[in-house]
């Protein structure tokens, strides 16, 4: 898998640590045994998180017995505080006494706590520093009883977090509205809703020392390749960094490129797509803290594919497909093709058309070449204002920046109207590319090409084509080539260049174990 | 198998597609010897006897799918005699790099930038082919199938264009061996050994080929379907200009091209055709240049890596020295001296090779 070309974990700025650096990830040390008295326990947990100011402490007597000393702890804000106070503190404070008189209950307190709280609350047996932090860290709280030196873990997580909504980046007419959120657990939960087999892997791993992010690997069992699963999980298991915030890091640390302009791993905000993605017999993976699913292998094709492709007819789908691919083309390549034309090849242009170029052109004291660069910068700026601005207020930036900046240049004669509007027009082909990250990459493609164009006419623009090309060809993500139509990668792709026309979503033939995976290979000898 | 890149379809590509573009430049010598009317039979006696050839090749590349021809040639015929076989093999395919270049730099500069000097053309294409050949077998193959789409479809439209614009007249075709079948079968000789040409690449990509057992029958597709191109080319160009007219083009397509005038919209079809040529060009060095270093690696028992570093070494020096026309050959550039360059090639080493492998196994089997 592109020996050499790996990214090494420890970049984008998070430093690599030493082994020997506990930090705050958990199995880098040895565990520490909790102290039997709940004093010392306490007092080594505050020692734990410095005295933290969020770290609720609530001691009380369980069934009001003074000699059964106990202490929920949570960190405020993480758990929910009034799920503790109900169904952990109340219920062992208001403990009939008998049940607790004897010595010989002593040994088995926490086990008959366990099982008169369990049902409810799924209550874990914790023997270790290290295990109490990770629990108070995941937003639980943990019961210490006196005397004994096994710690209780509760799932009372209560940390405020975002409701189920509209994805913002990959809107449709027509499908499903929901999109994920950045808790984990509750992404996990929207793609089994749509899969609901036992087949469907939900495999948990931590990324991150400091961090300490939760990150889930699905697959279809069966369906996806197991060496792409393995490989996928090796790449995410050797990540060592200290803050793995969103699914971008993790997708930059588990490429197989250090440098690559198109996304070669499809991000998501829609359970639909990744739910389809898995049924394809792809491999996807879902972060804490980020509502971006990742799935892998991508081809160039998913970038003009929708989930709503399979939600409307199919003469409708392949149409928008077809116009996307058109987008596609018309952003890379319009501004440069006008350059060529006016500029080497005025002969390719009808004579009509040619007189009014040449007369808008007239004007404009600068050079084409110059005067099309500052055009689509411009554009840039303008398109990244009304990204960056409040949505209203960028929505009204886009547009007057757009109509009085164009209109302006003109007047003023700083670009001619012919480059106004083709460069208008490759910019909004680019937002008919439905992949953010393609369309941007695609945007930055246009700037090489100009550069061909105004210094080697055609000739130059095409052989640029074909350089674009050869490195399109070169590119693999997780061994599948980038060009790919989808059968290599996949088992049964639903969606090689188009949807099939008959049934979307047909049962198709699954993998068969013994198929070859196909790896890149070096082929220097 | 280290290396397995290639799909039989992708060796389809591969091999249609040189034959396709150059027929595309130049497709005619064919047109223009004494064959006249009986042209387009040429190109299909040219056909068959490039399967064949073709099928030379590939059978002998198929009985050694895990070597490249710089290895069997030294098991076949000797360390040393094996190792000058395959520097000639490369040197040929070297050959026709610079050949191709130059070729598509005078047609560049004479047509669409008459004031750009022609070693910046020629230079720029081949760092183009470079980088593609650097990328190895594997980009390669996916490049030449969506290529052969490419140029697939502007073949189609172009001669469905040509058809429609009424240009053509098929009575040119009727007279069949008006003058006997020795100007024919001459005409034929040329594409004969192109076809064999490109076909002979299967020497050097068949141990890339995740099916080794099928590239012969992927190298004939390949030949056929560039055949099939070719006699409809030729008949198209003798049917649009007729037999005398057709043989004084230099390049009868570039010539069918300026016929076509699309609806107001583009003044020019040839520049699209420039442009398809210039794509699938680039293609043909990259490929060229891939099998030139593979050979010499596989021979020298050096990385092909490290010996393309050397070619672009080599081109960027001379061009450094500001030869103007760094990829002049003089007369080895002339069709008959090329045509004999192939014969001598395909005939003489490809085929004393299979014959000596064939003996040997014969040998070995007694």
């Amino acid at each position: 898998m592109a020996k050499g070309r790996r990214l090494q974990p420890g970049m984008f700025g998070f430093r690599k640590r030493q082994r020997n650096d506990t930090g705050g990830q958990s199995g880098q040390s040895q565990p520490r045994p909790l102290p039997a008295k709940l004093a010392d326990s306490l007092q080594q947990i505050r020692q734990e998180f410095h005295d933290a100011s969020d770290l609720v402490v609530k001691q009380f007597c369980i069934g009001g017995i003074a000699a059964r000393k106990a202490a929920v702890l949570y960190l405020e804000g993480m758990a929910d505080g009034k799920a503790v106070k109900e169904a952990v503190i109340e219920p062992l404070m208001l403990w009939a006494r008998p049940q607790l008189g004897g010595g010989a209950l002593r040994g088995n307190l926490p086990e008959q706590i366990r099982q008169r709280l369990s049902p409810a609350q799924n209550m874990i047996n914790l023997h270790s520093m290290q295990e109490v932090a990770e629990q108070l860290l995941e937003g639980n709280s943990v019961l210490l009883v006196d005397g004994f030196s096994v710690a209780l873990g509760t799932e009372n997580r209560g940390f405020p977090k975002r409701a189920v909504e509209a994805p913002e980046t990959e809107v449709v007419v027509r499908g499903p509205r929901e999109g994920f959120t950045e808790v984990v657990r509750d992404s996990v939960a929207l793609v089994r809703r749509r899969l609901k087999t036992p087949g469907l892997v939900v495999e948990q791993m931590r990324v991150g020392r400091r961090s300490v992010t939760d990150v889930r690997l699905l697959y279809l069992a069966g369906v996806a390749r197991p060496e792409l699963v393995r490989e996928v999980r090796r790449r995410v298991q050797a990540i060592d960094v200290d803050m793995a915030p969103e699914s971008g890091i993790i997708e930059q640390l588990i490429s197989d490129y250090l440098l690559w302009l198109f996304p070669l791993i499809q991000s998501t905000e829609r359970p639909d797509t990744v739910a389809a993605s898995l049924a394809e017999g792809r491999v996807a993976l879902l972060v804490d803290h980020s509502p971006f699913a990742l799935i892998m292998p991508n081809t160039l094709f998913q970038f003009f594919s929708t989930a709503e492709d399979y939600y409307q007819q199919y003469l409708v789908s392949l149409m928008l497909r077809l116009i996307r691919l058109g987008a596609f083309a018309i952003s890379t390549f319009i501004t440069a093709i006008y350059i060529a034309s006016s500029s080497f090849h005025q002969e390719l242009i009808p004579l009509p058309l040619l007189l009014n170029i040449a007369a808008s052109e007239a004007g404009v004291p600068f050079p084409l070449p110059i005067t099309a660069v500052a055009i689509e910068l411009l554009l840039e700026v303008l398109r990244e204002a009304g990204i960056r601005l409040p949505r209203q207020v960028g929505q009204a930036v886009s547009i007057v920046g757009a109509i009085v900046l164009g209109q302006a240049a003109v007047q003023a004669g700083f670009a001619s109207a012919g480059l106004v509007i083709v460069a208008a027009l490759g910019t909004i082909a680019s937002f008919a590319i439905p992949n953010f990250e393609a369309a941007v990459a695609v945007r930055l493609l246009r700037f090489p090409f100009i550069l061909l164009a105004s210094v080697l006419g055609f000739y130059g623009l095409f052989l640029g084509a074909v350089i674009l090309l050869f490195y399109l060809s070169s590119l693999q993500c997780f061994g599948v080539p980038f060009l790919s139509s989808g059968r290599a990668l996949m088992l049964s792709s639903y969606d090689p260049w188009t949807r099939s026309p008959v049934r979307p979503y047909a049962p198709r033939e699954r993998i068969r174990q013994a198929t070859p995976p196909r790896r890149r290979q070096g082929s220097d000898r | 198998m280290k290396g397995k890149e290639l799909s039989p379809s992708q060796i389809t590509a591969m091999v249609a597609l040189p034959r396709i573009t150059i027929m595309m430049m130049f497709m005619p010598s064919i047109t223009r010897g004494n064959a006249l009317h009986d042209g387009w039979l040429a190109a299909l006696i040219s056909v068959g006897a490039g399967l064949i050839l073709a099928a030379l090749a590939a059978g002998l590349a198929a009985r050694f799918p895990d070597d490249g021809f710089g290895h069997f040639s030294k098991v076949v015929l000797g360390r040393l005699l094996g190792a000058v076989a395959a520097l000639l093999l490369a040197s040929f395919y070297y050959l026709l790099v610079i050949m191709w270049v130059r070729q598509l730099s005078i047609l560049v500069v004479s047509v669409i930038l008459e004031r750009t000097p022609g070693w910046v053309v020629g230079l720029s294409m081949l760092v183009a082919g470079l980088y593609g050949a650097f990328l190895g077998p594997g980009p390669l193959g996916r490049a030449a199938v969506v290529l052969m789409l490419l140029v697939g479809l502007s073949v189609v439209v172009g001669l469905t264009s040509l058809h429609g614009s009424g240009a053509m007249d098929f009575s040119y075709l009727k007279p069949v061996l008006a003058r006997g079948w020795r100007p024919v079968m001459v005409a034929a000789v040329s594409p004969t050994f192109w076809f064999a040409t490109t076909a002979s690449t299967s020497l050097v990509l068949t141990r890339f080929c995740t099916r080794p057992q099928e590239v012969p029958r992927a190298v004939l597709k390949g030949t056929l379907i560039s055949g099939l191109v070719l006699v409809l080319l030729v008949a198209a160009a003798i049917s649009t200009f007729g037999p005398r007219k057709a043989a004084e083009q230099l390049s009868p397509v570039h010539s069918m091209a300026r016929t076509v005038f699309l609806m107001g919209i583009m003044e020019r079809v040839d520049i699209v055709l420039f442009t398809i040529w210039i794509v699938a060009i680039a293609f043909d060095l990259a490929l060229f240049l891939f099998a030139t270093a593979t050979v010499v690696g596989d021979a020298l028992g050096v990385r092909w890596r490290s010996v393309l570093g050397f070619l672009g070494a080599g081109i960027a020096a001379v061009a450094s020295l500001q030869v103007l026309d760094v990829f002049t050959l003089g007369t080895l550039l002339s069709i008959p001296a090329t045509a004999m360059v192939m014969a001598t090639v395909h005939v003489g080493l490809v085929g004393i090779v299979f014959l000596v492998a064939a003996i040997r196994r014969q040998g070995e089997r007694t």
